[in-house]
């Protein structure tokens, strides 16, 4: 199988000969031709440049042996479409100049044209998936319609959110209709990366699990699902951290693979949620600081819980941390490969044989 | 009747048993949200108020009356032991604890030295004032080690921790032995609160939500275990407390405590289930819907006591501290509204605590 082929199987929960693996925040890192790339030109730059971003988007796929791109994008991408003004940096992430604090501040937001707003990051999906030529998937990313708001409200990074909950609850209506807003911007954001290549979508909805599972149902979960049920072309994996509570909420909401962190186990949220979702995760990125056999050791414990069940991308639990030795990613992935290959079954007879095309690796 | 009813059931439902209402504290009552604990910290630090007894113990109460309920906690920091361990701390207003010297060595973990009883002799002090005055009985508490740990490997407060979730991985050795000695200082602490008078104690493990529950397992569990057979010897409930918790719960509970506190991230019934029937819980409105309208915290509350369903051993708080801007006005409010909402007495019942002629 290609990488393409084991990541979507696995996203379907079909059999793969070998478990897919992608690391969350792989596009940039510490990959040798990355930091050249970033000693010429500013983040934005490179974001917002379509050959920059694909080559950058790309380079993880050879560095790691990955069997997916992610696209290198901020989930803050359709929101600055929106008119929000922002500035990345480089110690603290990226700052709102004008966080949304007032009712009348979300009535600012505009609706987006995604094909003309955010082009080239359309244009870098369509080079990287040109260029992988079904060599492996390509991952569009959006954010939650929560996560965005909570960044937007904040303005900046934040332990937890304090200012965006007390929005949300000082200002329910406004609340609502900044989810709303920015759930239409995002999944015709998500929808168009399908039809630029992007084979998946993944939603960070990183911030969601600081919510009580009755304010996620009352006050979120739609959004959510507006966005997930507009794309229907390609699998959707959805994400969340700190979701331990929250775990058969998010899959109501939506979303074929189920992405974990590393704060629960992966066999007890597959149990919870159930047999016809696929999961993602989940390695303690943490463990990357402790060296190679701290790596493989939690690697191996995180597929022995996933027991070669169909429907097990691994990835970390979160992003890797800043610096992480790029030759330790790449034996991590070469290790997940090796650790879980397996035959095929025969296709049944009638079946076209899809996951045979491309042959064994 | 009612004072002696209010004085129990705090303690009764530690243990399970019936009560005449659910009963309610705060965690951080004591403190910045209330007007006159800020007058007494323009003249006085945090620090200086926990070696003060009388000062101590007047912060202390100062809820207890004003917000009606049903248990004190003393005031202190969770960092409050470590200087006469040996470790300096800053408590930085607006940042929390501060550890100019993190500990990220070998010999850095030497550096706790063990509990001294009379580096904190205003704070033991403070409580056996209290004991003496107080309507409702009084919580001592502790960090528990993995969160102590974060402070002191990291500096302060870090969102991830970082450098500590590294270290476990990197130095499981230098981990192990700096657990096990915050695990016997957290001991040695609450033995002498205990000593001095307090009924109940409560560990607070706020940054233990971080881990997988393998590195619970490996790292804390054995420690946590450890802490809590020491404290089941002394005779008091412990109340066993973190925060995003929700995948770590059954583990955390069978480590132990009387009580498992919830914090907001769960419904109450789904954390009790994960946590055990055999056990008590505390919790868990979220800090933050007291800032907003009155009627969003009136919904929540109800929403909790309908998950808590009348079961005896429900401890009703927040699923974090009070927050600075909380109008105390609404945590008295609220402590009315679960009374009067889990009032399980009858008729008769109210008239006699009312001191109507019963008929």
């Amino acid at each position: 199988m290609t990488g393409r082929e084991r990541f979507l199987a696995a996203c379907r929960r079909e059999p793969v000969d070998a478990t897919p693996v992608w690391f969350m925040r792989q596009a940039g890192g510490a990959i040798p031709r990355y930091l050249e790339i970033r000693r010429a030109h500013e983040i934005a730059v490179i974001a917002r440049t379509p050959e920059l971003n694909a080559e950058v988007s790309l380079l993880p796929v050879d560095a790691y042996g990955v069997d997916a791109a992610v696209m290198f994008a901020d989930i803050l991408l359709p929101a600055a479409a929106m008119g929000v003004e922002m500035r990345l940096d480089p110690e603290i992430g990226p700052i709102i100049e004008r966080p949304i604090r007032t009712p009348a501040d979300v009535d600012r937001l505009h609706p987006i044209d995604a094909g003309t707003d955010l082009r080239f990051i359309l244009e870098a999906i369509g080079i990287v998936d040109r260029t992988l030529g079904g060599r492996a998937a390509v991952i569009g990313i959006v954010g939650a319609p929560f996560t965005l708001a909570c960044y937007l409200i904040e303005g900046r990074p934040s332990r937890d959110f304090h200012l965006a909950r007390g929005f949300m609850f000082a200002e329910p209506a406004a609340f609502e209709r900044l989810l709303a807003r920015l759930a239409e911007a995002v999944a015709e954001f998500a929808v168009a990366q399908v039809a630029a290549g992007a084979g998946a979508i993944q939603m960070f909805d990183s911030w969601v699990g600081g919510l009580a599972p009755s304010d996620y149902d009352g006050r979120v979960a739609r959004h959510s699902a507006r966005v997930l049920g507009a794309v229907q072309d390609a699998p959707t994996i959805h994400f969340g951290t700190g979701t331990g509570a929250l775990l058969e909420r998010l899959a109501t909401a939506g979303g074929d693979v189920i992405g974990l962190d590393h704060r629960i186990s992966l066999a007890d949220a597959w149990a919870r949620l159930g047999p016809d979702r696929a999961v993602q995760g989940n390695l303690d990125p943490a463990r990357l600081l402790g060296g190679r056999r701290a790596v493989l050791d939690g690697a191996d414990e995180v597929l022995a819980e996933a027991a070669g069940r169909p429907g097990h991308v691994f990835n970390l639990g979160h992003a890797a941390p800043p610096g992480t030795d790029p030759a330790l990613l790449a034996e991590l992935a070469r290790h997940v490969h090796d650790a879980t290959r397996r035959p095929l079954p025969a296709a049944p007879p009638g079946d076209a044989g899809v996951a045979l095309v491309g042959g064994p690796r | 009747m009612t004072e002696v009813l209010r004085a129990e059931r705090f303690l009764r439902a530690c243990r399970r048993e019936p009560t005449d209402v659910t009963p309610v504290w705060f965690m951080r009552q004591a403190g910045r949200s209330l007007p006159e604990y800020r007058e007494i910290r323009k003249r006085a630090s945090l620090v200086q108020i926990t070696r003060d007894a009388a000062l101590c113990a007047e912060v202390t109460l100062q809820p207890v009356e004003r917000l009606g309920v049903d248990a004190a906690i003393l005031f202190a920091d969770i960092t409050t032991p470590l200087p006469g361990a040996g470790v300096a701390v800053e408590i930085v207003d607006g940042v929390g604890p501060v550890i100019a010297d993190p500990i990220r060595t070998a010999a850095g973990a030497a550096r706790i030295g063990p509990f001294d009883r009379d580096a904190v002799a205003g704070l033991l002090d403070a409580i056996r004032m209290i004991r003496a005055t107080s309507p409702v009985p009084l919580i001592g508490f502790a960090g528990a080690p993995f969160t102590l740990a974060s402070y002191l490997v990291e500096g302060r407060a870090a969102r991830d921790a970082p450098t500590l979730r590294g270290l476990l991985h990197a130095e499981p050795a230098l981990a192990d032995d700096l657990l096990r000695r915050l695990t016997d200082l957290a001991i040695d602490y609450l033995t002498a609160q205990v000593e001095a008078g307090v009924q109940a104690v409560q560990l607070f493990d706020s940054w233990v939500g971080l881990l997988s529950p393998a590195d619970y397992r490996r790292f804390v569990a054995p420690q946590m275990r450890r802490l809590f057979r020491a404290v089941a010897g002394l005779g008091v409930p412990a109340i066993h407390f973190g925060t995003d918790t929700a995948g770590l719960l059954p583990d955390q509970a069978a480590a132990g405590g009387d009580v498992i506190g919830l914090d907001w991230r769960i419904g109450l019934a789904d954390g009790w289930s994960r946590a055990g029937e055999d056990r008590a819980v505390q919790g868990n409105l979220d800090p933050w819907l007291l800032l907003g309208p009155w009627d969003g915290v009136v919904r929540a509350a109800r929403g909790i006591l309908a998950e808590a369903a009348g079961r005896p051993g429900h401890v009703f708080n927040l699923g974090h501290g009070v927050l600075p801007a909380t109008d105390p006005d609404h945590l008295r409010r609220l402590v009315d509204l679960v009374h009067d909402e889990t009032d399980r007495r009858t008729r008769l019942d109210r008239a006699v605590a009312a001191g109507a002629p019963a008929r």
